[in-house]
């Protein structure tokens, strides 16, 4: 057999499940969005052209969680980026009994999302919760789900401790892969330590914080576990997310209605494409890939 | 012998604080899962009278309040994890030799690869959702097999980078001269490129094994009762029972605790896979 043949067939069994799970069904939502998709007309649903798409855009919720994923995403994002990168510097550097450390600092990875999502709210708990009980000793009163700011705080907070481990181990294993013949020269030619690792480590973990950043950035625009299960969207609509409103439209908001949350998928799969195109093009622009 | 000049200390000072941020939530959820009810009220972190009974409740609740038993949600994510990460390998070594070695389908099929694992989930779960109701919701939705179809696919694009790059650090030459002895092209894949890629199949599995059991938003539409997921059992109980914060700590615990071992015991293999997905990715 030649190669070629032989790889078409082995890349066959992966492809048509990639396509039979996400793209055909991707396609079959275009249907969807031009129909009104409701239980009771799921059987032959009527026609209704651009409607669907007409309610989403003129939603006052689709854009509030529109707004709020950008400011999430950009606030965890940049955090997340800034703490890991300093973590790993922190790291990077005979310390006694680092090995022991990497390995507990790298818990939260292993703990699922949602799951992690409800420790932190038993963490904050008005009455059971560590943070307020430590904070009621010190005199403090503070309501970590009051109003947008707090709320925003607590939420951004946990996805924080939970997604600094992934930026810190990529970034750390990338700094002990690098060679150490620059590092030796700056230090025989007295460069500070500020200098160091602004003119040659950072330079140098390009391609890595490149991946990083793009990973981080997609992954916290997907937040959903954290706002299903400490905020549920609230105050009222302001912690909305847009995988949560995707999820309220068709399952949990009392919508039930498939041809708006279609609509919206759609909508929202452009606005990430191109999202991410100019991200990419932004960061070409920065050389930082 | 080491100084404690103010670098130093800093330096300690730091790793400590860092150490403190991951690890106090963890002790905080181990501590509250073995309070009873009277010393969760009273608060104190370090000083209580730990207890089994927050366990003893959680694993023996009666099904009926809830709708199903955690143990037998545990057992359910336990098969559809692993069932799944056996067929995301079984699809992706093949592929990833494919792309690696013959250069099939050129970089398209890899961008179109990478594109899956960055687009947000919830884009695909609603056509997928209406899609599986359509072909069959009895077979498809709320069951083993529509869970292990979802994952498999899922967690085959990161499987395809990460193993791509573990064959690309063989050398070609041991595969050219099995050729050579007589073996074909799938020959020289199966009895020299797999035994080689252990460590790489190795690494794959325990992060698409993780990536499973940790998953929520597919298994929080797709299962309800059937073949509900671990999560998902433990959120729906803290929707239930707001205030048992003992039995919700607990049901936490028991659900962590697996991947966490397993995690810490796979650590190198873990991170090479992370790092090898992020970097090559």
């Amino acid at each position: 057999m030649r190669d070629k043949t032989l790889g078409y067939l082995l890349v066959l069994p992966a492809v048509l499940m990639l396509l039979a799970i996400t793209l055909v069904p991707t396609i079959y939502s275009y249907y969807f969005s031009v129909h009104d998709v409701r239980v009771q007309t799921f059987r032959d649903p009527p026609f209704v052209g651009l409607d669907n798409y007409a309610w989403v855009l003129s939603n006052k919720e689709f854009w509030v969680s529109l707004r709020f994923t950008v400011l999430f995403t950009t606030v965890v994002g940049s955090a997340e980026l800034l703490l890991g990168i300093l973590i790993a510097v922190l790291f990077d550097r005979p310390i006694k009994g680092r090995r022991l450390f990497i390995a507990l600092t790298l818990i939260p990875l292993g703990i699922a999302p949602a799951l992690f999502s409800i420790m932190m709210k038993q963490m904050v708990n008005e009455f059971a919760g560590l943070i307020p009980y430590v904070l009621r000793l010190l005199g403090i009163q503070f309501s970590f789900f009051k109003d947008f700011p707090s709320t925003f705080m607590t939420i951004a907070f946990t996805d924080i401790i939970e997604w600094v481990p992934f930026v810190f181990i990529i970034v750390f294993a990338a700094l002990q892969a690098l060679p150490r013949e620059p590092f030796e020269a700056a230090v025989i030619d007295g460069a500070s330590s500020w200098l160091v690792f602004k003119d040659i480590t950072i330079p140098l973990l390009r391609p890595v914080l490149a991946v990083v950043i793009i990973l981080r950035f997609m992954d916290a625009f997907k937040i959903f576990e954290v706002i299903n299960i400490m905020t549920r969207g609230g105050p009222g609509m302001s912690t909305e997310s847009i995988s949560y409103f995707i999820y309220q439209l068709s399952w949990a908001g009392g919508y039930n209605n498939y041809g708006w949350a279609a609509a919206a998928t759609i909508i929202v799969f452009y606005m990430v494409t191109v999202g991410a195109g100019v991200g990419l093009y932004v960061l070409r622009r920065m050389k930082v890939i | 012998m080491k100084r404690w000049t103010l670098k130093n200390v800093t330096i300690h000072v730091l790793v400590l604080l860092t150490l403190g941020m991951f690890l106090v939530p963890l002790f905080f959820i181990v501590t509250t899962s073995v309070k009873s009810y009277a010393d969760i009220m009273a608060g104190n972190p370090l000083f209580f009278k730990p207890t089994l009974e927050n366990y003893l409740s959680v694993l023996f609740l009666n099904p009926a309040t809830i709708g199903f038993n955690f143990p037998s949600s545990l057992f359910n994510s336990l098969v559809i994890a692993l069932v799944a990460t056996l067929g995301a390998l079984a699809i992706s070594f093949p592929a990833a030799y494919a792309t690696a070695r013959l250069r099939t389908g050129g970089g398209n099929l890899i961008s179109y690869i990478v594109s899956l694992r960055l687009l947000p989930p919830i884009i695909f779960a609603l056509p997928l959702y209406l899609f599986f109701f359509k072909i069959s919701p009895d077979l498809l939705i709320d069951s083993y097999l529509g869970m292990i179809l979802i994952y498999t696919t899922f967690n085959t694009p990161l499987s395809v980078l990460v193993l791509r790059s573990f064959i690309s650090d063989i050398p070609p030459e041991l595969e050219e001269s099995a050729m050579i002895d007589g073996y074909s092209r799938l020959g020289a894949m199966l009895r020299v490129a797999l035994p080689l890629s252990a460590p790489g199949l190795v690494a794959v599995a325990i992060l698409n094994y993780l990536a499973i059991w940790n998953e929520y938003l597919f298994a929080l539409i797709f299962t309800s009762q059937r073949a509900v997921m671990v999560n998902v059992s433990a959120s729906l109980f803290v929707t239930a029972y707001a205030i048992r914060y003992g039995e919700i700590a607990a049901t936490v615990m028991i659900a962590m605790v697996p991947t966490i071992a397993f995690m810490l015991l796979v650590q190198r293999s873990l991170v090479k896979g992370l790092t090898l997905g992020a970097v090559k990715g």
